[in-house]
């Protein structure tokens, strides 16, 4: 974080020298006005600047209002934050809820408000957005040192005077929160009568007008010399923030701020006087950053899609062009496969024809194996072989030789019988004739 | 207006004008990309049909050899006489074979018929013969033909007090191979 502190004369920048939130080490720049800024600012590495602005028309009061919603209540607070600084054309407002009380049955609400002329900030949030940095936080010196100083309080109601270079700030604590702050300009280091006269003055305010009594004045400053306890209304003590040789150190009070700034900036946030134009402004320059690096990316990788595809479509032409050649020296299969088949359409059936025929069933040899089974009790008269389907039907007719009738019967049916049992036999009709002795038997062979 | 507030407007504007390049440069590189995709898979396509191509030229190629090979060997079995005696002069080339081998029985025969490149010669061989043997003997030595070839489906035999009459009924059997090649 860079932090600028606006002087009475002079800007100071104040860079930490090392990373991360509580480094104490700032290396300090110094400029006469905000057109030297830019020049500066873009040599400091770091990108977030805070800053700690002169702002003339900074304008502070405390409000009662009832206790409402959030939504309702910050209404109200605008509303009444207008009407209160009527004298600022275009405000930037501020608040933060002192405290809380109850009276009669109504709870009501502090609220500390503040607010500066938007205008104010333009020359420097141009130095720093010119400079190609980011502001992150726009306040008063003295607001910032309040809430340094109220980590020291120990009591309530507390009224703080403090020294710091060029001012006097004067503080109210009410219980243990800023209520009022008042800035009066101030050459010389020290309370003076005429600060004497302000503490006092601006202590009667706070008992007539906003009804706290602080119980002590608290005075911050090196020259302890001057602090006079005899010249204030309440009690006077001394509150030291360092040790002695710090505090010697001109612009200790400033590097203490800062140090505060660096590590509570998220309990200072109520205090920032950012305008809302700059922040959404900023907040969209954001987005369309973070677009265009997302598209960025996105147009490298599909480039790199598109870059890869393309690769593998060339790959693709070589392996295709080497695909057609050989399917182009591979073209006079087609016309041999037809030339072949043509001929071989021609031959199967031959082939077909050549094997059934060779392979069918002789007739003579299932002439004779029928005839075995016949022997001298049989005069056979004509055998008939003929190939039908995949076996031989044989036909025999003839005479039994027997005269004996009741053998003759048996004889042949015992024939029959045997006939039947032969593997590859099977007898499809059989005859006798008792009275002329004459037979016939069909018997088809098919192994 | 405010000087930051234009500057910054300025910044945003270019931030805008770059944003809408890069993003027009992204919607026409997705353009493209999804072109080479597109073109990518007919390619891939291409390739498929070509291979395709090829696998059924290497099946034909097989195919084709097979049927080479079949009928490489059913020329070479009929070669022998084939090449000799085409189509009916073969038929009538073993009808005198038979007729001169087998003495003693009439043969008789009607016209060659020739359906489907097959030559068929019917024949009827009629004779009488003493034994059975005989008829075992010319059955065996009508079916040892090869080419042109013999096929006897039917055999009757009648038998008398003095012998056996057989009637042998069959074709001999050729091919036109000229026709065919």
């Amino acid at each position: 974080m860079i932090y600028v502190i606006q002087r009475e004369s002079s800007i100071e920048i104040f860079a930490g020298k090392g990373r991360g939130k509580g480094n104490s080490a700032f290396e300090r720049y110094q400029v006469l006005d905000c057109s030297e800024l830019p020049n500066v600012l873009s040599k400091i590495k770091g990108k977030k600047v805070a800053v700690l602005g002169k702002f003339p028309s900074f304008s502070s009061d405390l409000i009662t209002i009832p206790k409402l919603k959030e939504g309702l209540a910050e209404k109200v607070i605008s509303k009444e934050a207008k009407s209160r600084f009527s004298n600022i054309k275009s405000p930037i407002l501020i608040h933060k809820k002192v405290s809380e009380m109850t009276r009669e049955g109504v709870t009501s609400s502090q609220i500390f408000i503040a607010a500066i002329e938007a205008e104010e900030t333009d020359e420097i949030l141009t130095a720093i957005v010119s400079s190609n940095k980011e502001c992150a936080y726009i306040s008063l010196f003295p607001l910032v040192l309040s809430q340094l100083l109220k980590g020291y309080l120990e009591i309530e109601n507390c009224f703080v005077a403090c020294d710091v270079p060029n001012e006097k700030v004067l503080m109210l604590f009410s219980p243990k929160d800023l209520a009022l702050i008042r800035v009066m300009p101030s050459e010389t280091e020290g309370f003076s009568p005429l600060d004497y006269e302000n503490i006092n003055q601006t202590i009667t305010f706070c008992r007539e007008s906003l009804r706290i009594f602080p119980s002590k004045v608290l005075f911050v400053t090196r020259a302890k010399d001057t602090v006079d306890i005899n010249n204030t209304i309440i009690p006077t003590e001394i509150i030291t923030l360092g040790t002695e040789s710090e505090v010697s150190e001109g612009d200790f009070i400033i590097k203490l701020v800062l140090e505060f700034l660096n590590t509570h900036s998220i309990e200072l946030a109520w205090a920032n006087f950012l305008p809302v134009s700059y922040v959404s402004t900023t907040r969209k320059l954001k987005v369309y950053t973070a677009m265009f690096v997302v598209a960025c990316l996105l147009a490298v990788g599909v480039s790199f899609n598109v870059l890869s595809n393309a690769i593998k479509a060339k790959d693709n032409i070589y392996q295709i062009s080497i695909l057609e050649k050989k399917v182009q020296s591979i073209l006079p299969t087609f016309e041999e496969y037809k030339k072949t088949k043509e001929i071989f359409g021609k031959i199967l059936p031959l082939i077909n024809f050549h094997n059934q025929t060779v392979s069918a069933k002789e007739v003579y040899p299932s002439i004779e194996s029928v005839l075995n089974f016949f022997d001298s009790r049989y005069k056979i008269d004509t055998v008939d072989g003929k190939r039908e389907g995949a076996g031989v039907t044989v036909r025999i007719a003839g005479k039994v030789v027997s005269t004996a009738l009741g053998s003759l019967v048996a004889d042949f049916d015992n024939l029959v019988m045997e006939l039947g049992k032969k593997e590859g036999f099977k007898v499809l009709q059989s005859g006798l004739d008792i009275k002329s002795k004459s037979f016939n038997i069909t018997v088809q062979v098919s192994i | 207006m405010r000087v930051y507030g234009k500057i910054l407007g300025d910044r945003l504007k270019r931030f805008s004008i770059a944003l809408n390049i890069v993003a027009g440069l992204v919607v026409i590189l997705f353009l493209i990309n999804s072109v080479l995709v597109s073109y990518i898979k007919y390619q891939n396509g291409v390739m498929l049909k070509l291979n395709d191509i090829l696998a059924i030229a290497n099946r034909l190629e097989s195919d084709k050899n097979k049927m080479l090979e079949v009928n490489s060997k059913f020329q070479k079995m009929i070669e022998g006489y084939a090449s000799k005696f085409y189509g009916v002069a073969s038929i009538y080339r073993a009808y005198d074979e038979i007729a001169y081998t087998v003495k003693g029985f009439s043969i008789d025969l009607v016209p060659v018929k020739v359906e489907n490149n097959i030559i068929r010669l019917p024949i009827t061989i009629k004779g009488k013969v003493k034994d059975r043997q005989l008829i075992a003997g010319i059955a065996d030595y009508l079916q040892g033909f090869n080419y042109p070839f013999v096929n006897v489906p039917s055999i009757s035999i009648k038998m008398d007090g003095d012998g056996l009459d057989v009637t042998m009924t069959g074709e001999i059997i050729s091919y036109d191979m000229k026709g065919i090649l």
